[in-house]
């Protein structure tokens, strides 16, 4: 059962180019045959990311593939490994009455120990929906008396736009900006995957928006030490197919190398000023992942020469204390080892609605993506 | 009249490419670059156009960049230019696989 034509263009009939092409049926027809033909052994893939995850599910892309190979949903989800901790800062900090707090538009919706930040919005608490980091500057420079705040959270793709914001407060001199800094990153995540002694992932396909910013050159040593192949891919269902083709053709011959299949925005070195960017404004540090727990060297904090911008210290927001669902088995989903059908709460008490877990709650989250089109699979 | 219609058209294209998912952190989508203003050498600005509605883009992190080229852009910034050449190349090569299957008899289902 199909809910996906493969006709070119959006259901007003628009097309955009280098996205439409990739949507082409008869491609996908094309490397689903190929697919078929090559593969002999039962492999188990996982996409990083939570943005592959809705495609995989919105297109289908599983009645694409044999049933031998089984597709594992990472933890590529940003909205749904921001620490509770975090959370329940940005909703206290967001109820202070200098504070215009900034975020993007599903961090409103996670849950924290008590509430989200959409109740702060409710009760009165200014707080605002952006596009992008850099329009808080501009309600910053609007509101000279207010303090605003940005929730910035992200992987490697949305952590240079956040430190650009930052950047950018220093050189104008905007004195009334900070951020809330939560940001993850990809290599160790994956590397904590495949250390884990459960893990069944056999093959990776690499996050081509991360990918854009950071190159792959960082992957290379992680496919070498755990000989698992790992291809860099983009999020349209050819390009989806295009990184299985070729993690299977790698599994069939018993390689592991780090390849691109997302070459039209993938380079090997990434973007060379956005990562100089993100050294300057930004230095490793070990990071909690909401539902998995701490990943040594897996996130970002400001930089000494940048703390004056980091919010938590400028607001003092007390003793939190957390409190997490005790029916949500988010944290096992986000590692691959359940899939959201295996949750007692899944669609009952938890529903995008009403969620109980993060992953119910942004679209790359792989609850809300079999909620919405319907998948009911157990691991 | 035709302000109106304008307007309308892409108050509600805006809607849909950025207000529909704007929980997709990691979507950043290609858009055709019309102008570059390059008044602040440390903020260097473009118009880029994403199938008819047209956005301010920060485009400092793309030293080459010009008029025509495709970007992607993710959170108001441009990430990379889009290498034309490789997108077309790509897509022949998975057309010919299609095409070569054909030719030796094998049904394309």
């Amino acid at each position: 059962m199909l809910k996906w034509a493969g006709m070119p263009g959006d259901k007003y009939g628009r097309v955009m180019k280098y996205v439409d092409e990739y949507r082409d049926m008869a491609l996908v027809r094309n490397l689903s045959r190929k697919i078929h033909e090559v593969t002999r052994g039962s492999w188990t893939i996982m996409e990083i990311c939570g943005g592959q995850t809705h495609s995989i599910m919105k297109y289908g892309i599983g009645e694409f593939l044999p049933e031998r190979i089984q597709l594992v949903h990472g933890p590529g989800c940003p909205v749904c490994v921001t620490p509770l901790e975090i959370i329940d800062k940005a909703i206290r900090i967001a109820q202070r009455e200098e504070v215009i707090f900034c975020s993007f538009g599903d961090m409103l919706r996670v849950p924290g120990s008590e509430k989200d930040l959409l109740s702060v919005k409710a009760e009165g608490g200014d707080v605002r929906i952006l596009y992008s980091p850099l329009d808080a500057l501009k309600v910053a420079l609007e509101n000279p008396k207010k303090q605003v705040v940005f929730f910035a959270i992200g992987f490697e793709t949305t952590a240079p736009a956040n430190a650009m914001a930052v950047k950018e407060a220093r050189r104008k001199g905007i004195t009334n900006f900070s951020i809330l800094s939560a940001h993850v990153l990809v290599p160790p995540a994956m590397e904590a995957i495949l250390a884990s002694p459960h893990n069944k992932i056999q093959g990776f396909l690499a996050a081509g928006h991360v990918c854009t910013v950071m190159g792959y050159e960082e992957y290379l040593p992680l496919a070498s030490r755990y000989k698992v192949p790992i291809v860099v891919t983009g999020f349209e269902p050819v390009d989806i197919l295009q990184g299985i083709y070729q993690v299977i053709l790698q599994l069939e011959q018993g390689s592991a190398e780090v390849e691109n299949a997302y070459g039209r925005v993938v380079t090997r070195e990434g973007n060379r000023e956005a990562k100089k960017l993100l050294t300057e404004v930004f230095e490793h540090t070990d990071m909690k992942w909401r539902g998995i727990g701490s990943i040594p060297d897996s996130g970002f904090s400001l930089a000494p020469s940048y703390e004056a911008y980091n919010a938590e210290n400028i607001f003092d927001v007390g003793h939190v204390v957390q409190q997490e669902s005790e029916k949500c088995i988010a944290g096992e989903v986000l590692q691959g080892l359940k899939k959201p059908g295996d949750c007692s709460a899944f669609g009952r008490e938890c529903k995008p609605e009403h969620p109980l877990g993060a992953p119910m709650v942004s679209s790359e989250g792989a609850c809300a993506a079999y909620y919405r089109f319907k998948k009911t699979e157990t691991a | 009249m035709f302000l109106l219609a304008f307007m309308a058209k892409s108050a509600l294209g805006f809607f849909l490419l950025f207000c529909t998912k704007p929980e997709d952190m990691c979507l950043a989508v290609p858009g055709k670059v019309i102008s570059i203003d390059q008044t602040d050498p440390e903020m260097k600005m473009a118009k880029v156009n994403f199938s008819g509605i047209i956005k301010d883009i920060c485009v400092q992190w793309l030293p080459e960049v010009k008029e025509g080229d495709y970007v992607l852009a993710h959170v108001g910034m441009a990430l990379n230019i889009l290498d034309e050449k490789d997108a077309k190349e790509t897509l022949e090569l998975l057309r010919e696989m299609g095409e070569l299957d054909a030719e030796m008899g094998r049904d394309a289902w």
